[in-house]
């Protein structure tokens, strides 16, 4: 074919309509995801989750459910090394991840992994958990961004500072980081501007919804090496992030990557990886875990919660002169929103002289969904159905039909020409580009 | 544990025997005890459509049938939509329509839509998406899903009954 520019340059694949790869496995049901793999001797795993929004633990007894006849183990934090708290690499924080893992000495959300049990079927193994003992201290709960910022609130990590501020706090907070971005005086240029305009927005989390569940089998063989195959976003992240939490050399894993039912952001993280691998261990019998849709909404990462605050000035001309945005990015029970990637993008269609963003991320709360435990923030910012794009895509679509609408008023008031044309016009409000 | 149970059905055509607890649904039976896992899982609950199935030409979610009740009945999966190498029109057309993406959902979809033709050979846009209206998707959107079922009823031409 030829392209529109009036080329007649032939192309092999533009313009043609080739089919999938995958295709044909994916139609007929032939194609292997997650749950769809076993291996003789397997055993079952489930997943002992809070009950609780924010509770100390005071003691775990799994011995009735170890006595149960088709239970061959049950593991909990102490089965896992302890990280030390500051244990990061990169954008990744390993402490909190192997927190999130299973609880260490405090549950931080409804959903949050306690235990973990290894029994010949999946209904053993669920029994198994109605027998582990666990003794709570309940603690109080934060459940969204102003109810976590506000002064008094239950503290969620006690090790936690505000980063990101000129002066270190001795304080703790539930406010990870700060950033600001800044160009002019925008203060001045606001109080100079013919009109403000000033909103605040909200947007819920939103989990990604994948249709297959996260699941896993792990099998150690008596040299030490264990197998594991897991659909994921990343089956090196795997091996590195479960060598990683579990102090085994990286040679000591692999991982066999199966077909991926969906992810969108939220397979780019272990789970279900290391219970496996660790009950695989200490069983010697290959280990299958699969989350319940439950356990996927309430025990894994979706888009944070927003509230984000603009303030624009614009001159009856039309032309916009100044914004102020505030952007409070909900994380979760662990640190890691992506608020970065939105305080860059929330005025990258404008071309202003003055403004200041401030972007307050990583705004643990409890009550529910761990979050995203990984900064990697704006890895995929332009994905249309990953995280936080619809927050900031909302926020940035109303806000300027707000402005233009008013403006066209405020001009129209003003120039009794009414065949003045208004020049700010808001884009209309369509689905992010995909 | 309860004692388990003889089942006698036809799956795709094929005399199947199988044990099975009284708790278990037949999706789990034919993912676990029969190895057909074709039928996906995605919620357990009936909201999602992945373990679409027809028992005795009805729609249905396998999650929510207890497999003890397929007993005598015809079942059919989608291990048996193709006819050997011969893909059915519908898994055609959708591998040409670009009506998958990660594909969990894709077996629910195409054993749905078989459900439709056989019923309506001739459906409107409309009755499509009424009638897949059980089944999720999160990849492709539905509007590719939607121009796949409604070319292969066309390429069909009433056959599908």
């Amino acid at each position: 074919m030829t392209d529109s520019n009036g080329s007649d340059r032939k192309f092999k694949w533009v313009g043609t309509r080739p089919i999938r790869h995958d295709g044909v496995d994916k139609v007929t049901g032939r194609a292997h995801y997650g749950a769809d793999f076993d291996l003789p001797g397997m055993l079952h795993a489930h997943v002992l989750r809070s009950p609780h929004a924010h509770a100390r633990i005071r003691r775990i007894d799994a011995s009735k459910a170890l006595a149960l006849e088709g239970v061959k183990a049950v593991i909990t934090s102490d089965d896992i090394p302890e990280l030390p708290l500051d244990e990061a690499s990169g954008p990744t924080n390993f402490s909190d991840l192997s927190r999130n893992v299973l609880a260490r000495d405090k549950v931080l959300y409804h959903g949050h992994a306690v235990a973990a049990v290894a029994a010949t079927s999946t209904r053993i193994a669920q029994e198994a958990l109605s027998l582990i003992e666990v003794d709570y201290e309940p603690l109080p709960h934060v459940l969204d961004i102003r109810a976590a910022m506000a002064p008094g609130a239950p503290i969620l990590h006690d090790h936690m500072r505000t980063k990101g501020l000129k002066e270190a706090p001795d304080e703790p907070s539930n406010i990870a980081s700060k950033m600001e971005l800044t160009r002019g005086d925008v203060d001045q240029a606001l109080a100079e501007a013919d009109f403000v305009i000033e909103r605040e927005f909200e947007t819920a989390t939103v989990h990604q919804g994948y249709i297959e569940p996260h699941a896993c089998v792990a099998q150690t063989n008596e040299d030490g090496q264990t197998t594991v195959w897991a659909s994921s976003q990343g089956h090196f992240m795997i091996r590195a992030y479960s060598a990683r939490l579990l102090r085994l050399d990286i040679s000591q894993i692999k991982v066999i990557p199966m077909e991926i039912g969906g992810g969108f952001g939220g397979k780019t993280t272990v789970y279900l990886e290391p219970l496996a691998i660790v009950l695989s261990r200490k069983t010697g019998r290959p280990v299958k875990a699969v989350m319940t849709r439950e356990e996927v909404f309430r025990a894994t990462g979706p888009a944070p919660a927003t509230l984000i605050n603009v303030k624009f000035g614009a001159n009856r001309d039309g032309k916009i002169v100044a914004a102020k945005c505030e952007l409070f990015y909900e994380a979760g029970a662990f640190p890691g929103s992506p608020v970065a990637a939105g305080a860059m993008c929330i005025l990258a269609p404008f071309d202003l002289d003055h403004f200041t963003i401030e972007g307050y991320g990583r705004l643990p709360r409890t009550g529910s969904t761990p979050g995203r435990i990984r900064g990697r923030d704006g890895d995929r910012r332009d994905r249309a159905r990953a995280r936080d794009r619809p927050a900031r895509s909302a926020a940035q679509q109303r806000r300027q039909q707000g402005l233009a609408g008013r403006l066209r008023t405020e001009i129209q008031r003003h120039r009794p020409d009414r065949n003045t044309r208004c020049t700010a016009q808001a884009p209309p409000l369509r689905s992010p580009p995909r | 544990m309860a004692r388990k149970t003889h089942v006698q059905a036809t799956i795709n055509g094929e005399q199947t025997e199988f044990l099975c607890q009284p708790h278990e649904s037949l999706s789990e039976v034919l993912r676990n005890e029969l190895d057909m896992t074709g039928t996906k899982e995605g919620c357990t609950t009936g909201d999602c459509g992945a373990c679409s199935v027809l028992l005795d030409g009805r729609l249905v979610c396998g999650c929510l049938v207890l497999a003890v009740e397929a007993d005598g009945s015809e079942i059919t999966t989608i291990e048996g939509m193709a006819t050997g190498q011969q893909l059915h029109p519908l898994q055609q057309k959708f591998l040409e329509h670009a009506a998958l993406q990660c594909g969990i959902c894709t077996p629910g979809f195409l054993v749905a839509a078989k459900a439709l033709l056989e019923h309506n050979p001739d459906p409107s846009e409309h009755e499509v998406r009424y009638w897949l209206s059980g089944n999720l998707c999160r990849c492709t959107g539905y509007d590719k899903i939607i121009a796949a079922v409604l070319d292969a009823a066309q390429t069909m031409g009433g056959d599908a009954r």
